[in-house]
């Protein structure tokens, strides 16, 4: 009897913590409510950099009266956006870059072009001619409001290079293995990446089109056939050329980007290519001693400097048809996010590169790196094609597993182009 | 003298040798017995640790990983001996709004697992009680359960919750996280009350009792060491429910579960695994407090069912 009262009371308990909890929170349907704008994004508050968005939110607030509501999103936003479209209770406005599934966003109807709307809110004239090409789908349409880029260069620790005895930042590749060579000497790690996951997919489509003009670039990436392309085996043989020369690490083809930057942060590398998302974790000795370069190329490649890589598809503000049912709202936050207090304060602070406009003041960039990729990096490198957004987003990922075969010793030039066809084949 | 002694040798040796059997014997049973305290023991020994070590490897790693920068984790991932720190424990609960989240996974886990156990008794106590060839289909159609995967219901499970008005309700999952325990939970239970003693039953009836007080007041009693086990086993599953949560309650701060919330702890181009480690070993802990109240009562069932067999 006493151990069903015990049951019973358990029971008990445990039904008037969940009435307790159930009322505790309600989320209210934000989106339906005018006064209100959802965004949805993967800039996360637990990340330092993004403090000066939701700063410039609360900005927002106080000046208009019409709250913003942050729905931060992991790596699944897309997923995650899909569904609640499906319920029709997405958000208003989503803040996220173009890859992957929102490719085709706006082909599908998930969002609604901005075609109209950047040029009536007097955005356009800020964002360069190229952004607005990368941010437009097949069909004509401007996904979204271009807001963020990035650079990708080469980081290149001077100090390690002088230690082993090699003089300036290699500007060919056979400079490039004549460093790795004297850097391997040394027992210093030569060039890192992550060669089975992004960062090593693009490195590898980075040697892929060293070769390519831009356009054939586009349709290499577009549709494949690099085994038939000529100038893309040329890219796959320099690679093959670097490999077997010892200019990437032991066992890169298992690296993971989290493991190279970690090896380049440690001063454990000398060389990697990481993105400008990596400038906040660089300690000042680090920076200090860093020179942001590119890729060095034999003389006779498509490019006569290094290249790196460079884009506008960072992030970009996305409207979904609810959004399109606030439009006055909309607008009023957009051109908010687009005033040059805003983004310089993402930039000074943030360090998040702006694809628009805001007047080239770069006095408040007080982050070394950052500084130096807007300034003396642009004229020491070339910028070809950034892969992307124009690699389907079915080969995109299977094409990781490419990439570990290209970087694995002992393959040879037709395995590695076959295993890229056969992607883009099993994708069609 | 090589003659005589040779002789006298053989004997000698005849005498020991109807000896020698026992012996032979009993270094055979030492043989057995040196498989148990010999060099096999010490293998078997070395086995057991060696399994151990593979179970404990990654909970050091999470643990020793919570208390290090990005850095150290990646370049000396076992060290204890880089700079440890507390306070990725601090920026995880604050960054990803624990606090909330846990109460959100509270709410859900505890809903989902009482509709669960008022669903599973009733069903069980009629399964364990019928006789005839229905319950036995009954029975047979609740283990067909177990072949659904749960990634095949996501779209009509999505679907309905949008049909139902449930979309971005915590309220949906605490319906629908039921469904897929209650195949496990009703065999479990139809199984501990098929072993109450009819006479107990008979006897209640005997006393005025009807099905639903012969229900509470035998069966559920007799019942309650397997219906811990089911209860911390659907705890452990509810806790820990990641996809139907991320897709349905969806990513608002004030709705999401602890485990819809880790991950934006660490995203792919800023990755914070030492802060990830600290909220994961956070939301680690409700779970090892039911586990540990109630392992008592778990490991008893679970021996009671092996004596039984």
């Amino acid at each position: 009897m006493r151990k069903t009262l015990s049951t019973a009371g358990a029971g008990a308990g445990a039904i008037a913590m969940v009435l307790a909890l159930g009322a505790c929170a309600s989320g209210g349907d934000a989106a339906g409510d005018e006064n209100v704008i959802v965004v949805q994004t993967n800039w996360t508050s637990s990340q330092a950099q993004n403090k000066p968005l939701f700063d410039a939110f609360d900005a927002f607030t106080e000046e208009t009266g019409i709250e913003v509501k942050v729905l931060e999103s992991g790596d699944n936003l897309n997923q995650v956006y899909e569904t609640s479209l499906l319920a029709g209770e997405e958000a208003d406005v989503l803040l996220v870059g173009l890859l992957e599934k929102q490719l085709d966003w706006a082909v599908n109807g998930a969002v609604v072009p901005v075609d109209d709307y950047i040029e009536e809110w007097g955005i356009a004239d800020r964002i360069p001619a190229d952004a607005l090409v990368d941010w437009t789908d097949t069909e004509g349409n401007l996904r979204a409001f271009p807001y963020s880029g990035f650079t990708w260069p080469w980081w290149y620790n001077t100090e390690l290079l002088a230690q082993a005895g090699v003089e300036g930042v290699p500007q060919t590749a056979d400079e490039l293995i004549s460093a790795a060579t004297k850097l391997r000497a040394a027992g210093i790690a030569p060039v890192v990446f992550g060669g089975i996951d992004w960062s090593g997919q693009k490195i590898f489509l980075q040697l892929l089109e060293a070769y390519l003009s831009e356009d054939e670039a586009k349709q290499v990436y577009a549709e494949g056939g690099v085994c038939e392309n000529p100038k893309a085996m040329q890219g796959i043989e320099l690679l093959i050329e670097l490999r077997d020369a010892g200019v990437f690490v032991d066992g890169i083809e298992g690296y993971t980007a989290d493991q190279a930057q970690a090896a380049y942060l440690d001063g454990q590398a000398a060389i990697a290519p990481l993105g400008s998302w990596a400038y906040p974790g660089a300690s000042e000795e680090l920076a200090a001693v860093t020179e942001l370069g590119g890729l060095p190329l034999p003389a006779d490649a498509a490019y006569e400097q290094p290249i790196a890589y460079r884009g506008s598809t960072s992030a970009g503000w996305w409207i979904s048809p609810n959004g399109e049912q606030k439009i006055d709202q909309v607008r009023q936050l957009i051109e908010h996010m687009y005033g040059n207090e805003v983004i310089k304060g993402i930039l000074d602070e943030g360090g998040v590169i702006p694809v628009a406009d805001f007047g080239g003041d770069t006095s408040g960039v007080s982050a070394p790196l950052l500084a130096q990729s807007l300034t003396e990096f642009p004229e020491r490198v070339e910028f070809p094609v950034m892969p992307d957004i124009y690699v389907p987003a079915d080969v995109s990922n299977p094409m990781y597993r490419a990439t570990s075969i290209a970087f694995t010793p002992g393959t040879d030039a037709q395995t590695i182009c076959a295993t890229v066809d056969e992607i883009y084949a099993a994708a069609q | 003298m090589t003659t005589t002694a040779a002789p006298e040798a053989r004997p000698a040796e005849r005498r020991t040798a109807p000896a020698a059997p026992p012996p032979v014997r009993r270094r055979r049973r030492r043989g057995d017995a040196l498989g148990r305290t010999g060099p096999s023991k010490y293998l078997a020994h070395a086995g057991v640790w060696l399994y151990v070590l593979l179970l404990a490897a990654p909970l050091y790693y999470l643990v020793i990983s919570a208390f290090k920068r990005n850095t150290d984790i990646f370049n000396q991932p076992f060290s204890p001996f880089t700079p440890l720190t507390f306070d990725n424990f601090g920026l995880a609960f604050s960054q990803a709004s624990l606090g909330t989240a846990m109460l959100n996974s509270v709410y859900v886990t505890l809903g989902a697992e009482l509709v669960t156990l008022l669903l599973a008794i009733p069903a069980s106590y009629a399964l364990a009680r019928s006789k005839g060839a229905v319950g036995r289909m009954v029975e047979r159609v609740f283990a067909l359960g177990f072949l659904i995967p749960g990634f095949a219901a996501l779209v009509p499970t999505v679907l309905l919750s949008i049909s139902l008005g449930l979309f971005h309700t915590r309220e949906f999952l605490i319906l629908f996280l039921p469904a897929s325990a209650l195949p496990l939970t009703v065999i479990l239970l139809t199984q501990a009350m098929r072993a109450v003693p009819a006479e107990l039953e008979e006897s209640a009836v005997l006393d005025g009792a009807g099905p639903l007080r012969v229900l509470w007041s035998v069966y559920v009693p007799l019942s309650v060491p397997t219906l811990t086990v089911v209860a911390i086993l659907n705890f452990l599953s509810f806790w820990n429910e990641y996809f139907f949560s991320l897709v349905i309650i969806g990513p608002d701060a004030a709705l999401r579960t602890a485990q819809v919330a880790l991950p934006t702890l660490s995203i792919a181009n800023a990755a914070q695994y030492g802060v990830l480690a600290a909220g994961i070993i956070i939301t680690l802990v409700p779970a090892y407090l039911v586990y540990a109240v109630f392992a008592d009562k778990m490991e008893s069932a679970v021996l009671a069912g092996a004596l039984k067999g």
